[in-house]
């Protein structure tokens, strides 16, 4: 009725799209960092380095939308969940680049098979938040985008069971402590993202819920 | 007005009724200048209701006794209206806003006024004869018009604040319009008061010109009359219908300092409009229509729909509710008074 003459404020969905857009990108920088460890291409300090950049650029976006909350009056969707959603693709994001960072700081030489599938579970699951952001503003695209977090969900579901399954592999006996000590420390940073993804889309099923 | 004779006692029983009314009618519809400011903060409920009071007694000093004279004009043929009449339709009103109290709906006192006054008229007259339709007439249609001004000119209002602040948080455009909600509710229970004490002084007026204790000059009305009626109206607002200050102020619609300013203000532009046209609508009917309209801009599925049919069906159904309920009491008054 009134609410079609209210003023819309769509730049609030874009602003969410281009943080998505930074979090996908860091997570497909991450998998090919992971799976080029080791192959003697020096690739790895360019890709860190492209995770910090998609860091900081999703920092200044979500600094924006924060900026965007306090100078507006009306908001597309609930403002509590605007930011919510801007905090937990943030927080994606900052665990991408612990991720990364953490190559080089626990002197990570080799990836495993399980950290490969992890950081490829990790880029399905950013990539899928990214088209699930993207489709937010579009009433029509709802079922897709519910879709979209339920399979996020089932993804993460999957990297708990590799995470078990790589844990158990390092608790072997005869294993070396430190890199046990080591890996173990990266798997759980690897889940995280994946954790991170989950807070996400749980959060984007709420708004899809509340303006269904 | 029909001569009858009346004993004393008679005389102080409708008094003392119609100073039930008077005190159930502050603490029933109190709620409409109250509820959006404890809705959003802008004050405590004791701070509320002992401001709204006050502006309903300070009423005493604002308005001259013109609503007085008027009770019963323009919906009855005055003829026909006697002590058992008035006993039976302030009886109908009373029974009418106890039961919306108790179930916490916002409905108008002054229709319940007017449904007991039609419902005991017509119950002597034994037909709808003395109904004067083109008073009524109106009465009915803006049951359904008022409110629906009401949501209208709320939702427009908080499209018109939504874009002139578009550019500040709604916290900080609240600080600005916390002045203006108070304003507004003062405004409110000024005229809350100045309107409604004064149709229950008239009411006790007519009883006295009747019990030939005084007569039309208003000069031989005492002073206690006007006191008392201020007094009672102000002491029910005090006291406070909490049940349906909840209704109107969290389960219709979520305010927040904005949109209860805009409900305030497009109530009363409602008010301002009706009452500039000459239009009899109720003040309960606008306010509640306005935090429809502003629930209804922000979101439409802010608006809890279900409670709000409620609210239409009891206000259809407050004139003849109350008026069989008078009718009633028109009936046990005569044999028994």
């Amino acid at each position: 009725m009134f609410s079609s003459l209210m003023p819309q404020r769509r730049e609030f969905f874009e602003l969410l799209a281009a943080h998505a857009e930074q979090v996908a990108a860091g997570a497909n920088a991450t998998l090919r960092l992971i799976n080029g460890l080791g192959d003697g291409s020096g690739n790895a300090a360019a890709l860190v380095a492209e995770v910090n950049l998609n860091e900081k650029n999703a920092d200044q976006i979500k600094a924006k939308v924060i900026s965007r909350l306090h100078q507006s009056f009306t908001t597309p969707i609930n403002r509590d969940q605007i930011h919510s959603l801007v905090t937990d693709l943030d927080m994606t994001l900052n665990v991408l680049q612990s991720v990364a960072n953490a190559i080089d700081m626990y002197g990570i030489k080799q990836s495993t098979v399980e950290a490969r599938e992890m950081a490829s579970l990790s880029a399905d699951a950013c990539m899928r938040l990214n088209r699930a952001v993207a489709a937010l503003g579009d009433k029509a695209r709802g079922a897709e985008t519910l879709n979209l977090c339920k399979e996020i969900e089932e993804i993460e579901s999957k990297a708990d069971r590799v995470q078990h399954k790589a844990i158990t592999a390092l608790f072997q006996e005869g294993a070396n402590v430190w890199q046990t000590m080591r890996m173990r420390e990266f798997y759980a940073l690897q889940e995280s993202v994946l954790d991170c993804c989950q807070d996400a889309a749980k959060m984007i099923e709420e708004i899809l819920i509340e303006n269904s | 007005m029909e001569g009858l004779n009346m004993s004393i006692w008679t005389l102080a029983l409708l008094i003392a009724i119609a100073l039930a009314f008077d005190f159930m009618n502050g603490f029933h519809d109190g709620a409409n200048s109250i509820s959006t400011i404890v809705a959003t903060g802008a004050l405590t409920p004791k701070q509320a209701v002992l401001f709204a009071a006050f502006f309903n007694f300070a009423a005493l000093w604002v308005f001259q006794l013109k609503v007085a004279a008027t009770i019963g004009k323009g919906t009855v043929d005055p003829t026909f209206v006697d002590y058992y009449v008035i006993f039976g339709a302030l009886m109908g009103a009373l029974i009418w806003n106890i039961i919306t109290w108790y179930y916490g709906i916002p409905s108008s006192s002054s229709h319940a006024l007017v449904g007991g006054l039609v419902g005991a008229t017509v119950a002597k007259a034994g037909s709808g004869a003395p109904i004067v339709w083109e008073g009524f007439g109106k009465i009915l249609a803006f049951i359904i018009i008022s409110p629906l001004v009401g949501v209208i000119i709320g939702g427009l209002l908080m499209v018109l604040v939504a874009w002139i602040f578009r550019g500040t948080s709604p916290y900080q455009a609240g600080k600005f319009f916390k002045g203006g909600q108070l304003f507004a509710a003062a405004a409110y229970s000024l005229g809350h008061g100045g309107n409604d004490a004064q149709k229950t002084i008239g009411i006790i007026w007519l009883l006295m010109i009747t019990a030939g204790v005084a007569t039309k000059d208003v000069a031989t009305l005492p002073s206690w009359v006007i006191y008392s009626c201020y007094a009672a109206i102000a002491w029910g607002t005090y006291l406070g219908g909490w049940r349906i200050v909840k209704t109107m102020g969290t389960k219709i619609t979520k305010l927040n300092a904005v949109s209860g300013s805009c409900a305030s203000m497009g109530g009363a532009i409602t008010l301002g409009l009706a009452t500039l046209g000459g239009i009899p609508v109720s003040t309960t009917h606008t306010i509640t229509g306005a935090i429809i309209g502003v629930g209804a801009a922000t979101d439409v599925k802010a608006v809890r729909w279900a409670i709000t049919m409620n609210l239409m069906v009891a206000w259809v159904l407050t004139i003849p509710a109350a008026g069989l309920v008078a009718a009633f009491f028109w009936y046990v008054g005569t044999k028994f008074m």
